[in-house]
């Protein structure tokens, strides 16, 4: 009966310290990242502290943290906390000493700003955020994102990581525009290095770029005159 | 004298001896397929349709190309065979020296034999 109510009162104090770690794991009051994302990170950062005995916090907020050290160094548990805020695109990453002590924590800031400037340019915001966070994992050689079980997570809670259309749409648009501007540059070239030359009986006169295009765009506008059925062409080559 | 101005001098001999109006274009396009279809958009584009005895002579540097533009009352009056016989020989000339010079040997051509007989059959004639 001993036996049982000590079971049961290690159970309940299990639930409970798990239940504080879940909730304090991504802190998003104000809902940047969709709830399907929040769940599945904070499941994955649970599961790594339970491996590891590292606690990893991440805070999206667009209030600015960055100045504040928001851990406790006087902690005996390895901490870290990610602090994300999206509107002006900062990355702080803040660790004590326990935690520094098996990582070298001070790359890792850089790398995982890096690595959030460019995710933000081709992912939507959210998953921008749950790609840094899994990156961050990563660099810290966690076993959940080494064996894959972080990517089973994200897909449990039917978190999809898809670049957004609109980069790929907008890079096309950007090539086409580079092609007819250098389109319309070649031309320009081309008209003042081969000018045409017109002879008549008082003068001639070289026709350059912008006398070419009067010239077609002149004879689109003549097209429908009836003297040209008149013309006969007498043609030959050298 | 610029060669430049020579062919002007001739143009302009040409032009009051024989009351043909003639124009030269020399085109440069390297992306030009057919030289008629250009160079009847240069004969509209400086209304030498308006005037019934204009010649346009059309000339592509890059296609090594020609044509003669005129309106058909003109082929009609000197004979398409006049027309064929010129453009044979205009081909050799281009083959034999520089197109400016080409050119001056047709137009002192067009100011020799046009005027004298536009109404005879050029057929027996030597244009050379």
């Amino acid at each position: 009966m001993r036996l049982y109510l000590v079971l049961l009162i290690q159970f309940t104090l299990f639930l409970t310290s798990s239940e504080a770690i879940a909730k304090s794991k991504v802190i998003n009051p104000e809902n940047i990242i969709q709830q399907n994302s929040q769940l599945a990170l904070e499941s994955i950062l649970i599961k790594h502290q339970q491996t590891t005995g590292e606690a990893i916090s991440v805070v999206i907020s667009n209030k600015d943290h960055s100045d504040k050290n928001l851990l406790n160094n006087s902690s005996t548990q390895k901490e870290a906390l990610l602090i994300l805020t999206p509107n002006n695109n900062k990355v702080k990453f803040h660790f004590n000493y326990l935690f520094e002590a098996n990582h070298k924590s001070n790359s890792i800031e850089k790398k995982i700003d890096d690595f959030y400037l460019d995710a933000i340019k081709n992912y939507r915001p959210s998953d921008a955020i749950v790609l840094t966070v899994t990156t961050l994992l990563k660099l810290i050689e966690s076993p959940l994102v080494l064996t894959g079980k972080a990517n089973e997570i994200l897909l449990k809670n039917n978190v999809k990581l898809t670049p957004q259309k609109n980069s790929l749409f907008g890079s096309i648009i950007s090539w086409l525009l580079f092609l007819i501007c250098s389109l319309f540059f070649a031309f320009v070239i081309y008209g003042v290095l081969f000018p045409q030359i017109h002879y008549n009986s008082n003068k001639f006169k070289k026709l350059y770029f912008y006398d070419y295009i009067k010239l077609h765009i002149g004879s689109l506008i003549a097209k429908s005159t009836p003297e040209e059925s008149n013309l006969e062409s007498h043609y030959g080559y050298w | 004298m610029d060669i430049g101005k020579k062919i002007i001098n001739v143009i302009n001999k040409t032009q009051k001896e024989t009351g043909y109006d003639i124009q030269v274009y020399v085109s440069q396009s390297l992306l030009e397929k057919d030289p008629v279809k250009s160079a009847k958009k240069v004969f509209s584009f400086y209304e030498m349709n308006l005037y019934p005895q204009s010649i346009l002579i059309y000339i592509n540097k890059r296609n090594r190309k020609f044509t003669f533009i005129c309106n058909e009352e003109i082929t009609k009056k000197v004979s398409r065979s006049y027309f064929n016989t010129l453009s044979e020989h205009f081909g050799e000339d281009l083959l034999s020296t520089r197109l400016e010079r080409a050119l001056l040997i047709l137009l002192t051509t067009l100011q020799i034999t046009l005027p004298k007989k536009p109404s005879l059959n050029y057929e027996q004639q030597d244009l050379a």
